[in-house]
């Protein structure tokens, strides 16, 4: 039992070690809390009209509620997407962290369960492979339409298609449909530049191995688009979201609680 | 009570001659108002607009790089040793653009608006004179989207898809085939269009980029033009050039014109059918078989073809062309006031789009099985046709097989044609 | 009788002729430029050095 934990302790310290190194070495990392302030605007039912498929699609046999906004119970907000600004006239890393030369090569599941995509929000790199999933028993279809990319892909019932993404990037996320079911929607981002995270369940974020200087970060929400409001602390979001942080070799970078207004959701 | 009939016929129609048809100015492209004011919805408030002034500076660039109707122009940025060089020739372009010449003894031009402009429109906005009355709407060029062709999703389509449109028509809609004119008349037409695509996707861009600008220049002229003849700094210099590398290197060169040059190395490659397919061999009957269970089953076909193939299923959906205005305010595209001020720029009252039906032996990109095998591997740009891509290739001819049995298939001799998952589609 | 009703059908045929020939969905403004800065534009284009 002794000889498990010392094993498991040496493992986690490797683990961190390693990190840390890596981190040490002019790289450095941003992390941060979204929350929501004010009233949390209030998701409604989906427009399901009288699809045929509508039994499929019940949560609990009710009509399921729209998750644009998704937060938990202190209003943390989830699918923040906080990115590395690639658009108009921003300075950009030359080379990547080795560390997300692994990521190219995993494939990146999108699956539908109960008419709904899952996850809502993802990111993927030029060249990786999508596995399309459909959990439901009605057939799907899977329209990816972003700035640069675009699928459209049959889906059958509890069955998978595979696609390759084109090399091209995208500078904002761009939508997932489906036409059979019209109220269903995700999100994606694609493009090279890997320094992209979404927030998590709690409204965490963070983006790891970001070389060591001055990057400008966004923020984006598809309710919200670019959150301009967002309050950070010590720093002041232009109009399209960006602050301009300074990323310190073999540091953290932590932005705290960030927090957004309601209404700033309401687009 | 005759005589006054027979006056009143004279000078009305002399009154309909004289002022509906007098000489015209020369024609001018169209400002792409519906993007304008769909811009206007994505990025302000209600009632708010953007300045005049936007329009001009995008007409601006738009005239420096395309030249007009009567005189169109292309960038060739690398000069005569430019790729684009490929793809488009000003001697083309001049054949197609400009007014329409009659006499024979000279070299054709205008050929665009002899044949095309009364539905497509002089600016390729699919919205001539007589759009409005077409079953389908003529194509708007300007979203760089077509149907039928040999390259995927977002590929442009090769010369040779647009040679057979051209030649062939669409069966089943208003576009008629031009299989008369002479093959340089069509190569022209082709290019003509091509440019007019390249044109409008590139107005579109600009449109996109200055909306969320807030008001500074896209090419900020003043920069390297000085009014008093000063000379600019090298700070205005590099500026100047990022905004050029910005708005056209990459607006214009990478993001269009580059799709255009490398799209015959996107076909898509069409696997030879099995000998099955060939009508006459012993298996055929049952590769047909075969080809209806995955209508019903992995592909899922008759979600929007109908049980029976004749159209009937999802008939709630819209092309990309439509849903590209609709879904950035808040349209219902059953309620006109919803979209009054799209209509009030010209857009075309929105229209579901209708899965085909089956049954009937048209079909609108080619009715050769190699054209059937492509709309099946791709799916349709621009419409909810997905691509197959789960299905092999084989899987992919024994439903062009099933397809191209269906309008022979005798549906009353054995009681109505039934799904084989009939439990689960029949509702 | 005949008379008539061939000047209703000239009536219809005018009317109609107009309808088609000369309706025009020109509801989307001419687009606005600049000669002046379309050509310095032009001759700035010409100059930059693309590669």
């Amino acid at each position: 039992m002794k000889r498990v934990f010392c094993c498991t302790l040496l493992f986690v310290l490797c683990v961190t070690m390693s990190s840390v190194a890596l981190a040490q070495d002019g790289w450095g990392n941003l992390t941060g809390q979204i929350v929501i302030s004010g009233d949390v605007p209030v998701n409604q039912p989906e427009d399901v009209k009288d699809n045929p498929d509508k039994e499929v699609c019940l949560v609990d046999g009710k009509i399921p509620l729209d998750d644009g906004v998704v937060v938990n119970d202190k209003n943390q907000l989830r699918d923040v997407y906080v990115m590395m600004y690639t658009g108009r006239g921003a300075d950009t890393p030359d080379t990547y962290h080795p560390s997300y030369d692994a990521q190219k090569e995993v494939k990146l599941t999108l699956d539908n369960v109960k008419c709904r995509f899952v996850p809502k929000a993802s990111f993927a790199r030029p060249g990786q492979t999508l596995i399309l999933k459909n959990s439901d028993n009605v057939g799907h279809n899977c329209r990816i339409a972003t700035m640069e990319h675009e699928h459209n892909v049959n889906i059958v019932k509890n069955a998978a298609s595979e696609i390759v993404l084109g090399e091209e990037s995208d500078k904002i996320p761009g939508e997932v449909k489906c036409d059979i079911h019209q109220w269903m929607d995700a999100i994606i981002l694609i493009r090279d530049n890997p320094y992209v995270s979404i927030s998590d369940k709690d409204g965490k974020f963070k983006i790891e191995n970001i070389p060591a200087g001055d990057w400008k970060f966004q923020f984006w929400h598809k309710k919200g688009g670019y959150l301009k409001t967002i309050e950070v602390k010590g720093y002041e979001p232009d109009r399209r979201g960006t602050i301009e942080a300074t990323i310190k070799s073999g540091e953290t970078l932590d932005l705290g609680t960030l927090s957004l207004p309601g209404e700033a959701l309401t687009k | 009570m005759f005589r006054l009939f027979f006056q009143l016929t004279i000078i009305s129609s002399a009154l309909l001659v004289t002022a509906g048809c007098e000489r015209s100015e020369p024609p001018v492209f169209r400002f792409n108002s519906v993007e304008w004011v769909k811009q206007e919805k994505t990025h302000l408030s209600e009632g708010e607009h953007f300045p005049e002034e936007y329009k001009t500076e995008i007409g601006t660039i738009m005239t420096a790089l395309f030249g007009t109707p009567d005189d169109p122009k292309f960038p060739f940025f690398l000069g005569d040793e430019d790729p684009a060089h490929d793809i488009i020739s000003i001697d083309n372009l001049r054949m197609s653009a400009g007014p329409t010449r009659v006499d024979k003894r000279k070299s054709a031009s205008g050929l665009y608006r002899e044949h095309c402009a009364h539905c497509h429109g002089i600016t390729g906005n699919g919205a001539g004179d007589t759009a409005a009355s077409l079953e389908p709407y003529p194509r708007d060029f300007r979203l760089g989207k077509f149907k039928f062709k040999s390259t995927p999703l977002r590929s442009p389509p090769t010369d040779h898809d647009l040679t057979e449109i051209l030649v062939n028509g669409i069966p089943g809609s208003a576009m008629p085939s031009f299989r008369t004119l002479p093959p340089e008349q069509i190569q022209s037409l082709v290019e003509y269009v091509k440019y007019l695509t390249m044109r409008g996707q590139f107005e579109r861009f600009l449109l996109g980029e200055l909306a969320a600008l807030d008001g500074e220049p896209l090419i900020d002229l003043s920069l390297v033009d000085k009014p008093d003849g000063e000379e600019p700094s090298d700070d205005d210099i590099e500026e100047f050039e990022e905004q050029m590398y910005i708005v056209i290197g990459e607006g214009l060169q990478e993001r269009i014109i580059d799709r255009w040059l490398r799209t015959e190395r996107k076909v898509t490659k069409i696997e030879p059918a099995p000998p099955e397919f060939d009508l006459k061999h012993e298996g055929h009957s049952e590769f047909v078989q075969q080809g209806r269970e995955l209508f019903f089953a992995k592909g899922n076909c008759m979600q929007c073809h109908g049980d029976t193939g004749i159209g009937d299923g999802q008939l709630n959906n819209f092309d990309d062309w439509t849903n590209d205005w609709i879904k950035s305010a808040e349209v219902d595209p059953e309620d006109p006031a919803t979209y009054s001020d799209f209509s009030a720029v010209g857009a075309l009252p929105p229209r579901p789009v209708k899965p085909r039906n089956l049954t009937r032996h048209y079909y609108r990109g080619g009715d050769h099985p190699d054209d059937l095998y492509l709309r099946l591997r791709n799916g349709i740009e621009g419409t909810p046709m997905p691509a197959s891509t789960a299905m092999t290739s084989d899987e992919i001819w024994a439903v062009v097989a099933y397809v191209r049995a269906m309008p022979y298939l005798d549906s009353k001799k054995n009681g109505a044609v039934k799904p084989v998952n009939e439990k689960q589609v029949m509702r | 009788m005949v008379i008539r009703n061939s000047c209703f059908l000239i009536v219809l045929i005018v009317l109609m002729g107009s309808f088609v020939g000369c309706y025009q969905r020109t509801v989307a403004p001419a687009l606005t430029f600049d000669q002046k800065n379309a050509e310095t534009l032009d001759n700035e284009i010409k100059k930059m050095e693309w590669d």
